[in-house]
């Protein structure tokens, strides 16, 4: 089942692949990398993005700061399916700050940005940046909602919540969100890559429904915070909540 | 004798007919549209100094600008509300700078640990004084807005070592911290910021990264990447979130004691999500935990509702953007105008959708164009939205490099209206994203616009390179715009700084006239 459930997430994922553009080098060529797995093997399927960080200019009145883009900013922020091998080259960019991140659609491994660090690169007329970002293994956490009535609501995602959201929250306060991957009329499942060996919270929240854990027990309300630590080479892990029914008095704030 | 007094007042009559006329003319063709209210912006009034002369000793000026140095601050204060009262506000909106600047220090010892802070009773008590000469001179609406942030005058370039005689010990430090923000090419990791004691993240001013020659990106830590909710540093002398409550409890209360309605509570004025996620840190706190409830949004609501106030007033007001080309618009990532697009992160923000900068999205002509939500970040919750909307508009069209050029005020500021009203629409019975009633019958607060007040060379007090018809042209583009005549009505708030700080731009008079062009219509 577990695998059954990735495979959609693949499915998915693949699709989205298939729209970046493929691997080439741009002239001139500015920078050359390498994603390589924390062992220094190789990593495939990775999606390379990279982001020129805007330059804002602070503009106060004595009190306010107001931050204004600097006039003739270049907008950089695109994606690259990275090579089989692990390598990418970039080239044709404006002189900058970039931050590059490694998203791994197929799972397996964290993104640095959202969970360690990600080296950025720094553009400034030099020949050719060579950049090496080594990221680590983690284990795909699938969470399988069951909603047996239907509760969860359609919801333009860029604007809400659909009344419920799941993520793991980190001992020193990060949070990422769990990904939907999946939606049926009786539920939905979601989709995180997490470290291996690291004490994290399963976070619920949910100010509308009752929600059961696996066992039955019903969850608290308003941040549940699920003890999770995955040991190191569990490959995935799988979870399962089922909302129970709506709160019939929501708090309000 | 009789004809000619008959002339006479026939004579008077028609002068007097005439003047009538062009009166009811000049406002008819400026009044805001009804249903429509005026408010002023105060911005920070100097409770610290409020019942003293009018004469700050140590900067040489006076506290409040344009006003007699041997009244007190409070008489100044007093005759700006009766100017504005007399021309149709009913409500004030002001800011509280919690740890000083702009002379309010609301909690003593800020820089120290939360312990040590408390409560600045002393500011309290003219915080009433204020609040009762507001009620007293009839304005019944406040909108109060806490000021975490902010620079003293001029901006002190060496926080930890104030440069400036007579700044207050506000207790900024600037402090090199670990930082594990993506893209830091410091050798140690590590990244020098800001820290103001009530803000729950730090600020790069654009000092190098420690151990390189490479600047580090100004603003709120980090902008332009979406994990800074999680990887900015958190604030090593923040004054904690209970000391802060304790302010806007002290706030409600005092504007509950003088029979005030809290009409909205702006949290943050102009939050900039789409700049830094990290601000959604004054949504939800998720590094200083320990020092209160770390939810802001819900612990302000609760605060609102034990005063007696409408809790789904309390917001965060947004900042309109302009186009460097007259009524231009695109899409933004949320599918809202990308002239509002800080508003549409802010009601993501609140309701837990997704906040930040949009992967692929373009800069054109000065807005931020499309994208997709791929790598948008999710905050861990949500909350009910407000049925207020407070989006600042100082619309023109904006130079390429930087600031406003005078042409097309209106044209634009009915773009940056209409948009609202689009965004707004959808959240109605028919609307694309669904039915949400509270922000589809939402007050619109224009909550910052063109104070129609200009120095003498016609340069507004706002520093924007506009005419002097900037505030009927903003009028004229509100009523030709959707947003005219809804129901749920609007509330237009022109900028006046009372305190002064040093800024040469603001020149605001003593006495000048808002109204018209911002007529009220019930």
């Amino acid at each position: 089942m577990q695998n059954h459930l990735f495979q959609r997430f693949l499915i998915l994922s693949a699709a989205g692949i298939l729209l970046l553009p493929p691997v080439r080098a741009q002239a001139p060529l500015q920078v050359s990398g390498k994603i390589l797995a924390d062992d220094g093997t190789p990593v495939t399927g990775a999606v390379l993005s990279y982001k020129r960080t805007p330059e804002f200019e602070a503009i106060s009145d004595g009190l306010r700061i107001r931050y204004r883009l600097k006039p003739g900013q270049l907008s950089v922020d695109n994606k690259l399916s990275v090579d089989p091998t692990g390598n990418f080259a970039l080239g044709g960019l404006p002189d900058g700050q970039y931050v590059l991140c490694v998203e791994f659609p197929e799972g397996g491994f964290l993104d640095p940005c959202a969970w360690t660090s990600s080296p950025g690169v720094l553009l400034n007329g030099m020949p050719l940046a060579t950049q090496e970002i080594k990221v680590q293994r983690g284990s795909d956490l699938l969470i399988r909602v069951n909603d047996p009535d239907g509760l969860l609501p359609d919801t333009d995602r860029r604007s809400a919540a659909p009344n419920l959201i799941i993520g793991i929250q980190t001992p020193s306060g990060a949070f990422n969100a769990a990904r939907e991957v999946f939606v049926e009329r009786t539920g939905r499942e979601l989709a995180l890559t997490v470290p291996f060996d690291t004490p994290l919270y399963l976070w619920v929240f949910t100010r509308h429904y009752r929600i059961h854990d696996e066992s039955g027990k019903e969850i608290d309300m308003n941040g549940a915070m699920i003890p999770l630590t995955i040991p190191h080479g569990t490959a995935s892990h799988r979870a399962v909540l089922t909302i129970a029914g709506p709160v019939l008095d929501v708090r309000p704030f | 004798m009789a004809p000619y007094r008959s002339f006479r007042f026939i004579i008077s009559a028609l002068v007097l007919a005439a003047a009538s006329l062009t009166l009811l003319h000049v406002r008819a063709r400026a009044a805001i549209a009804q249903p429509s209210k005026l408010y002023i912006n105060l911005a920070a009034v100097p409770l610290d100094k409020y019942q003293f002369t009018n004469w700050d000793s140590t900067f040489q000026r006076p506290y409040v600008k344009n006003c007699s140095t041997t009244k007190t601050v409070r008489q100044c204060i007093q005759d700006r509300l009766v100017g504005f009262r007399s021309q149709g506000a009913e409500g004030v909106r002001f800011f509280y700078p919690l740890c000083g600047g702009g002379y309010n220090t609301a909690l003593n010892n800020c820089g120290s640990s939360p312990s040590q802070v408390s409560l600045n009773t002393v500011w309290v008590s003219n915080l009433n004084l204020f609040l009762f000469d507001m009620k007293t001179k009839g304005f019944t609406k406040v909108i109060p807005s806490p000021m975490f942030w902010g620079a003293w005058e001029p901006t002190d370039p060496n926080p930890q070592n104030p440069a400036n005689p007579g700044a207050p010990n506000d207790g900024q430090r600037k402090l090199t911290v670990s930082d594990s923000c993506a893209g830091n090419p410091s050798p140690t990791g590590q990244v020098k910021l800001v820290f103001w004691p009530a803000v729950p993240f730090g600020v790069s001013g654009g000092d190098n990264y420690p151990g390189t020659s490479t600047p580090q990106p100004v603003g709120p830590w980090r902008p332009g990447h979406n994990q800074s909710y999680n990887c900015s540093p958190a604030n090593p002398v923040f004054v904690g979130w209970s000391n802060i409550y304790a302010v806007s409890n002290a706030v409600l209360q005092k504007a509950q004691a003088n029979s005030l309605i809290v009409d909205e509570f702006d949290i943050q004025n102009e939050i900039a999500l789409d700049n830094a996620t990290v601000y959604g840190r004054l949504i939800v706190d998720n590094k200083h935990t320990g020092t209160g409830n770390p939810n802001v949004l819900s612990q302000t609501r609760s605060s609102m509702t034990t005063y007696g106030f409408n809790w789904k007033r309390v917001t965060y007001s947004a900042h309109s953007a302009n186009s460097t080309v007259s009524q231009y618009d695109c899409g933004s990532v949320y599918g809202d105008s990308a002239r509002i697009i800080r508003l549409s992160e802010m009601l993501a923000g609140i309701g837990g959708g997704l906040i930040g900068d949009a992967n692929g999205a373009s800069w054109v002509n000065g807005l931020r164009c499309g994208g997709t939500a791929t790598g948008m970040y999710q905050m861990p919750t949500y909350h009910s939205p407000p049925n207020i909307t407070d989006l600042h508009v100082y619309a023109c069209v904006e130079a390429t490099t930087g600031g406003c050029t005078s042409a097309s005020v209106q044209n634009d500021a009915k773009k940056t209206f209409d948009g609202v009203k689009a965004m707004i629409d959808s959240y109605g019975p028919s609307g694309w994203r669904g039915s949400v009633p509270d922000i589809y019958n939402s007050l619109y607060m224009l909550g910052e616009t063109w104070s129609n007040a200009f120095d003498s060379s016609n340069k507004s007090c706002e520093g924007g390179n506009v005419t002097t018809s900037v505030a009927t042209q903003t009028v004229n583009g509100f009523n030709t715009s959707g947003l005219a005549g809804r129901t749920a009505g609007t509330v237009f708030q022109p900028w006046h700084q009372v305190a002064n700080w040093g800024d040469p731009a603001a020149c605001y008079p003593a006495t000048y006239t808002i109204n018209p062009p911002y007529t009220p219509q019930p």
